[in-house]
C-alpha cells in the first residue's frame, strides 16, 4: 500500500488534475469534504500543503505534491523525484522603489526582510551576498515596509498584483517555485517497483 | 524538571528494548572477534577538520572544555573511532576490528528535533582482503536478526564508482551532481545534466538514478558500465544470494557524511524507516594518514528500540525486608538471584502497603522471608518460600 499526501488549497484543483491525468486517480473522482481516499493499493490523504513534506519526510506517506518554496522552508529530508510545472510563481525579494539601492548596494548594515519564509531566507540570502536580519510574519507581509517593519519582503509571486496594489516591485528574483512530486526516502528504495510506473506516468502528462 | 528539548528521553519501555537491542548487537559483535572500545565524548575541533569536509560544521555541536580547548560532542561515531585508531593503534596489529554503543550529536534539520542519537556499530579498519565489505554486512544483519527484526533491507549502492562515473565532466559539475543526488533532489540532478554536452554521458547520468531493484539489476545494466566497476557490487550480490541477506541496489545512493569511498548501505525496516547504514570509508583513512581498507556500520539504537518493542517484565516477586535488618533481607535475596529469580525488595515497615506496592507494579508473589511466606496475590494461595523457589526458578 502506498500513500500519497496532496495539498488541500489553492493547488488541490491541480494536483487532482495531474492525477486524473496520470491514470492515479479515477475521472470525475470529487473528494468533497473527504481527507481519505481509498484507492486500492494506493491511498491519497488531503492534508495542509505545509504537512506534506514532514508527512513525507516521517513516513507516514511515502509519496507527496508540494511546492518547491514549502519543501525548502520545511527542511523534510525527501527525495525530490519530479517538477510538474504545475502551480508556477517565483520566490522574491520586493520592496518600494526606493529600496532598490539598499539592496544593490550592500550597506554596512543588515538589511531587514519579512517572510513567512524564515528558514529559506536564512539559507538562500547569504548565497545571493545580502546581509539580512529577518523578520518572521504569519501573513500580510506586503505591509510590512510601508509600517517600517522592514525595509523589503521575501515572498511567493505569481501575478504580482497584490505587490503592485501595496506600492511594491520585485527587487530581486531568487528561484522558480512549482510543485514537486516528493518521496520518502527509505520508501522509494523498499517500493520502487510501485513507484517507478507512477513517476513514469505523471513524467508523461507533465512534460 | 523539563528535558531539554531534542535530547534523547526514552520512555521506560523503550530504554528496556533499546538496552535489550544494544546488548544483542554488542553480544554478537563480540562473539566475532570486535573489541569493544569506548571513544571519548568529545572531540577536537581541530582532529574533526582534518577528516570532515567544511559542509559537516553546520552539524557539529561545539563546546569549550574545562581545559579550554575548543571541542564537539561526538559527531560521528566512526570519526571518533578512526581518530581514535590514528592515536592508539600501531599498523602490525591490523586489521582492527572493533565496536561500540555510543552517543552521537548532530545538530537537527528541521523538522526533526532531536540532536542525540544512540548507535552501536562495528568498524574493521586495515582489512587487506576483499571479503570485509561483506563481512559488514552480514555482522549488521546477524544483529538485527538476533534483535527480533528479520524483515529488514538493505539498500547497497557505490559512491565511488559515481563518482568514477562522474568524472570528466565540465569543472564543477560532477560536484553539483554529488550535492544533488546526496540532497536527493532528482529536479536539480537532471536540470544539471540538461546543460552537458555529451548525449550518452548525459543519458547514462539521467538514467542512474532509475537504477534501483533487486540483485538482477545489476545483469540488466552490465552492459552500460566497464566490467570492473561492478565488481564490489556483484561480490555482495552473490554473498547476499548464498547467505540470505535481503538487499536491493541502488546506483544512485550516497551516504552523509560523504566520506565512503566504496560500497556503502543503507538499511531500513518494512515501512521505510531508517535502521542504519556504512560503508567503505578508505578515503576517510587516507584524510587521517592511514593507509587500507576500512568498513563499518552503525545502527541507530532508538529506531530498533521502537521497532523491535519489548514489555519490560515486572521483577517475579516482591520481597518484603521492612521487618529484617538489611544484612540479613540481602542476604536472603542472594538466595533468589542465585536461582535466576528476578525480584524487588521493599523496605516499607508495614507489611500490607508493601503488598499494595507490589499489586500496583504488577508483581504477582509477595515474599515475607522472615515468615517463610510466599503469597501469590492475585488468588491469595499461600505457599512455603522454598515451594515458591522450587516452582519459580528457571534454573
Amino acid at each position: 500500500m502506498l500513500t500519497m499526501a496532496i495539498p488541500t488549497g489553492r493547488s488541490m484543483e491541480d494536483a487532482a488534475e495531474l492525477l486524473t491525468k496520470a491514470d492515479i486517480l479515477p475521472p470525475g473522482t470529487d473528494p468533497g469534504r473527504r481527507l481519505d481516499i481509498p484507492l486500492g493499493e494506493l491511498r491519497i490523504i488531503l492534508v495542509k500543503p505545509q504537512d506534506v513534506p514532514p508527512l513525507v519526510h516521517m513516513g507516514f506517506a511515502q509519496l507527496g505534491l508540494a511546492g518547491q518554496d514549502v519543501i525548502l522552508e520545511s527542511g523534510a529530508r525527501v527525495a525530490v523525484l519530479h517538477d510538474t510545472g504545475l502551480c508556477p510563481c517565483r520566490m522574491v525579494i520586493a520592496g518600494p522603489p526606493k529600496a532598490r539601492e539598499g539592496l544593490m548596494n550592500s550597506p554596512n548594515r543588515k538589511l531587514r526582510v519579512a517572510t513567512k519564509y524564515v528558514r529559506t531566507a536564512d539559507q538562500v540570502l547569504p548565497q545571493r551576498g545580502l546581509r539580512t536580519v529577518t523578520v518572521p510574519l504569519h501573513g500580510s507581509v506586503e505591509i510590512a515596509p510601508a509600517l517600517g517593519i522592514a525595509e523589503v519582503i521575501m515572498d511567493i509571486v505569481q501575478t504580482g498584483n497584490t505587490l503592485k496594489a501595496n506600492g511594491l516591485s520585485v527587487l530581486m528574483e531568487l528561484f522558480p517555485v512549482t510543485m514537486r512530486l516528493i518521496a520518502n526516502p527509505g520508501a522509494l528504495n523498499l517500493q520502487w517497483d510501485r513507484i517507478r510506473p507512477m513517476l513514469e506516468r505523471i513524467r508523461e502528462v507533465s512534460g | 524538571m523539563r528535558v531539554p528539548r531534542g535530547a534523547l528521553n526514552p520512555q521506560q519501555e523503550l530504554s528496556y528494548s533499546m538496552e535489550a537491542c544494544r546488548m544483542k548487537a554488542m553480544e554478537v559483535f563480540i562473539r566475532h572477534g570486535y573489541r569493544p572500545i569506548y571513544p571519548p565524548s568529545v572531540q577536537r575541533l581541530d582532529d574533526l577538520w582534518e577528516v570532515l569536509e567544511p559542509s559537516k560544521a553546520g552539524s557539529i555541536v561545539p563546546l569549550t572544555s574545562p581545559h579550554g580547548e575548543p571541542c564537539a560532542l561526538t559527531f560521528d561515531v566512526t570519526v571518533s573511532a578512526v581518530l581514535k585508531l590514528m592515536r592508539q593503534e600501531e599498523r602490525r596489529q591490523r586489521p582492527i576490528r572493533i565496536c561500540y554503543a555510543e552517543r552521537a550529536f548532530r545538530r537537527p534539520d528541521p523538522p526533526e528535533e532531536s540532536f542525540e542519537a544512540y548507535q552501536t556499530g562495528a568498524e574493521i579498519v586495515g582489512a587487506d582482503g576483499e571479503g570485509a565489505d561483506c563481512e559488514a554486512i552480514y555482522l549488521a544483519d546477524r544483529a538485527l536478526r538476533e534483535m527480533g527484526m528479520g524483515d529488514h533491507l538493505f539498500v547497497v549502492g557505490d559512491p565511488a564508482m559515481l563518482r568514477r562515473a562522474l568524472r570528466g565532466l565540465p569543472r564543477g559539475m560532477g560536484q553539483e551532481l554529488m550535492g544533488a543526488l546526496r540532497r536527493r533532489d532528482l529536479v536539480a540532478y537532471r536540470g544539471i545534466l540538461d546543460g552537458l554536452g555529451d548525449p550518452p554521458k548525459a543519458q547514462l547520468l539521467r538514467d542512474i538514478p532509475n537504477m534501483k531493484g533487486d540483485p538482477s539489476l545489476l545483469d540488466r545494466v552490465r552492459h552500460r558500465f566497464d566490467p570492473r566497476e561492478l565488481e564490489d557490487l556483484d561480490r555482495i550480490g552473490e554473498f547476499a544470494r548464498d547467505s540470505g541477506v535481503r538487499i536491493v541496489f541502488d546506483l544512485s545512493l550516497t551516504r552523509n557524511p560523504d566520506y565512503y569511498s566504496g560500497p556503502a548501505f543503507e538499511i531500513y525496516a518494512p515501512d521505510g524507516s531508517h535502521l542504519g547504514g556504512g560503508g567503505r570509508y578508505d578515503g576517510l583513512l587516507r584524510r587521517a594518514g592511514l593507509l587500507g581498507q576500512a568498513v563499518g556500520f552503525s545502527l541507530d539504537l532508538t529506531a530498533l528500540g521502537s521497532k523491535a518493542p519489548m514489555e519490560v517484565p515486572p521483577p517475579r516477586a516482591m520481597v518484603w525486608c521492612g521487618p529484617l535488618p538489611p544484612s540479613k533481607g540481602l542476604e536472603f535475596t542472594r538466595r533468589l538471584a542465585d536461582r535466576g529469580i528476578t525480584f524487588e525488595v521493599s523496605w516499607h515497615g508495614r507489611a500490607q502497603s508493601s503488598m499494595e506496592i507490589c499489586t500496583m507494579k504488577g508483581i504477582r508473589y509477595w515474599i515475607d522471608p522472615s515468615g517463610g511466606l510466599a503469597i501469590h496475590l492475585p488468588t491469595g494461595e499461600r505457599l512455603t518460600v522454598s515451594r515458591f523457589i522450587e516452582e519459580n526458578s528457571p534454573c
